[in-house]
């Protein structure tokens, strides 16, 4: 096991070195001096200026100096100053962090809580009308735009009914609309998977040993499918996680909710690199190390999975 | 040895000693074929798709001839016309039919489909039948590049691309045609390692042909099925992602009649003028139902339990 673990952290190291490449590089292959960039809706800058911004940044340096500095400096946590606000990208990201994080949590509850009783309840009565329902509903779910279906709500739930504000952050009420519209859209997903493994998990031979026994139908669905079924189930959260986080890049600008990727789109709009390239590295750093932990959470769990 | 390559082999003369009987064989890929095309034919769901697919066709063909309203003219006297006889789907701001729009935004919307999914796949398969056949280093290499691509969750590869290209339709089509490479790009080496194993490969090769002439004739046509259709499916998954761009502002601009576009425009008018925001949406939505329950449909179709 704890062979595996070490396996599994070594083998995210080229990521994650890979990442951080990508990442320096973006904003090397945008055309044009950085300079220029920074300086594109204000007054030109003198020579002074530009030499001072150049030492500033790093750009004096040679490539490979650059990319070096470039990750001491984010693993110090400064990831360079917005060309915008000319605060700290860090503190930027920091502030709204927390509430991409709150949305990304309550939009997987609510789409591992609709998405498995969906699944479960289609395989346990296959062929009734509740499996056709939910299957046509998980189709119709991964065919939805996101950003639609948080307009519908918005007109209805907000500007019609007046039960959740129209935008913003800060409450729960102002994170309803928003963690439904996102965990909707994964709940198709994972109502299909929880189908397909639980009609497995049905036709088990530890299922008819334990109707044999005579226990209650519910139990058996419950305690004896239902915990085996959860298995590829866990292994799609992972992957869910990283739909959710950038799902909630748009959904965020649909409910104008001040997370990070409303400030994302904010700074693509107005071509702010140092912050586009703080949230980029930071959100897959994030996604790698989520995946890294449902990896190891799934051998922990599953004892089948060879460690080899 | 499946359809493709009893066809191939069959005009090859390097290949005739290795097809042992080439009529037979011919008549089988007929009648797996025809399998093909009854099971699809039985599939309601599929033909919906089909349908709402030829539809989709024929509207962006014939957009100019049916409407008699220009897409992008303003008539500030048809401001905001609810839905009538004149205008079934109403006027926007501009009081441009909103009817005329969707149908020139089909255009948009199977133009951006086909684009993105015709890069992702070209260079997905390209980089897939590289890394799966000469293997070693090119394979390390590739399989590095496609492990740091997949730490960008979901859309979020995309919009680092937009940031490096500049917001535009042609740069969205780029985005997310390469955001979806590796799905390919993984796709199509997984079934070059199955088929390169094969006796017919192996026979080619004893023969003497070259990796191009084993590549071009024997491999890629056998591998080609799976990548339809994830084709058919990433064309839907392409045009809600450039749709969500165009959304947030990153795509086409106005006054482009793109769907995702005339969305973003209408959540300014969620409370009297409703039809501005629903009716592309509902565009977006059918749109993306038609071509993925076609995919499902052809993936059932092309499932090779019973094609034998």
């Amino acid at each position: 096991m704890v062979r595996y673990i070490i396996y599994r952290l070594v083998a995210a190291v080229p990521v994650v070195i890979g990442v951080t490449l990508a990442v320096f590089f973006m904003v090397r292959l945008v055309p044009g001096d950085p300079i220029d960039i920074m300086f594109a809706n204000q007054a030109p800058p003198t020579p002074e200026q530009r030499a001072a911004m150049r030492r500033q940044m790093g750009l004096d340096l040679p490539i490979h100096r650059q990319y070096l500095k470039f990750v001491a400096d984010a693993a110090r946590g400064d990831l360079g100053r917005s060309f915008r606000t000319q605060r700290p990208v860090m503190q930027e990201i920091k502030t709204r962090l927390p509430n991409t994080l709150k949305l990304t949590a309550a939009s997987l509850v609510v789409a591992v809580l609709i998405g498995v009783s969906a699944g479960v309840a289609a395989a346990t009565f296959r062929g009734t009308w509740i499996d056709n329902a939910s299957v046509a509903v998980a189709i119709l779910g991964v065919s939805i735009p996101g950003f639609w279906l948080g307009l519908m709500a918005i007109m209805l739930f907000a500007v019609k009914l007046g039960w959740f504000p129209v935008s913003g952050a800060g409450t729960w009420r102002h994170l309803v609309l928003p963690a439904f519209t996102l965990g909707l859209l994964s709940s198709a997903i994972l109502a299909r998977l929880t189908r397909a493994s639980m009609l497995d998990a049905l036709a088990g031979d530890y299922v008819r040993t334990a109707r044999a026994k005579g226990l209650r139908e519910f139990w058996v669905v419950m305690r004896h499918a239902l915990r085996n079924a959860l298995i590829p189930v866990i292994t799609m959260l992972g992957l869910q996680i990283g739909g959710l986080l950038s799902g909630a890049f748009i959904i965020e600008s649909v409910f104008g909710y001040s997370g990070v990727g409303l400030l994302a789109v904010g700074a693509l709009q107005t071509r702010d690199f140092p912050l586009i390239q703080g949230i980029v590295l930071l959100v897959a750093l994030i996604y790698v190390g989520v995946n890294l932990l449902v990896d190891i959470i799934y051998a922990v769990v599953d004892p089948r999975i060879s460690y080899s | 040895m499946n359809a493709h390559s009893v066809k191939r082999s069959t005009s090859d003369p390097t290949d005739a000693r290795v097809a042992a009987s080439p009529l037979a064989q011919a008549r089988a890929a007929r009648t797996q074929r025809q399998i093909v095309f009854q099971r699809l034919r039985a599939n309601r769901l599929a033909l919906v798709g089909a349908g709402i697919v030829l539809s989709l066709v024929v509207m962006a063909v014939v957009a100019p001839v049916i409407s008699p309203h220009d897409p992008v003219e303003m008539v500030l006297a048809d401001q905001f016309l609810p839905p009538s006889r004149s205008h079934p789907f109403g006027t926007d701001e501009f009081g441009r039919d909103i009817l005329t729009r969707i149908f020139y935004g089909a255009r948009i919307s199977l133009r951006v489909g086909v684009v993105a999914v015709g890069i992702a796949g070209v260079v997905g398969s390209l980089v897939g039948l590289c890394a799966g056949y000469f293997g070693k280093w090119v394979d390390l290499i590739s399989q590095q590049i496609i492990d740091v691509m997949l730490a960008f969750p979901g859309l979020l590869l995309a919009l680092a691309i937009i940031a490096v290209l500049g917001s535009s339709l042609t740069n969205v089509m780029i985005a997310v045609g390469i955001g979806s490479v590796p799905s390919y790009a993984r796709l199509m080496r997984g079934q070059v390692l199955s088929l390169k194993q094969k006796e017919y490969v192996e026979a080619a090769r004893a023969m003497g042909a070259g990796h191009w002439r084993i590549l071009s004739r024997h491999i890629l046509p056998n591998a080609v099925s799976p990548i339809i259709v994830l084709a058919s499916l990433g064309i839907a998954s392409s045009i809600l992602s450039a749709a969500a761009l165009s959304f947030i502002g990153l795509g086409a601009q106005p006054p482009t009649p793109e769907w995702g576009a005339m969305l973003a425009a209408g959540r300014d008018y969620l409370r009297d003028e409703w039809w501005i925001a629903t009716f592309p949406g509902i565009a977006i939505a059918l749109t993306v139902f038609g071509f993925n329950v076609l995919g499902d449909g052809l993936r059932d179709a092309l499932d090779p339990k019973g094609l034998e």
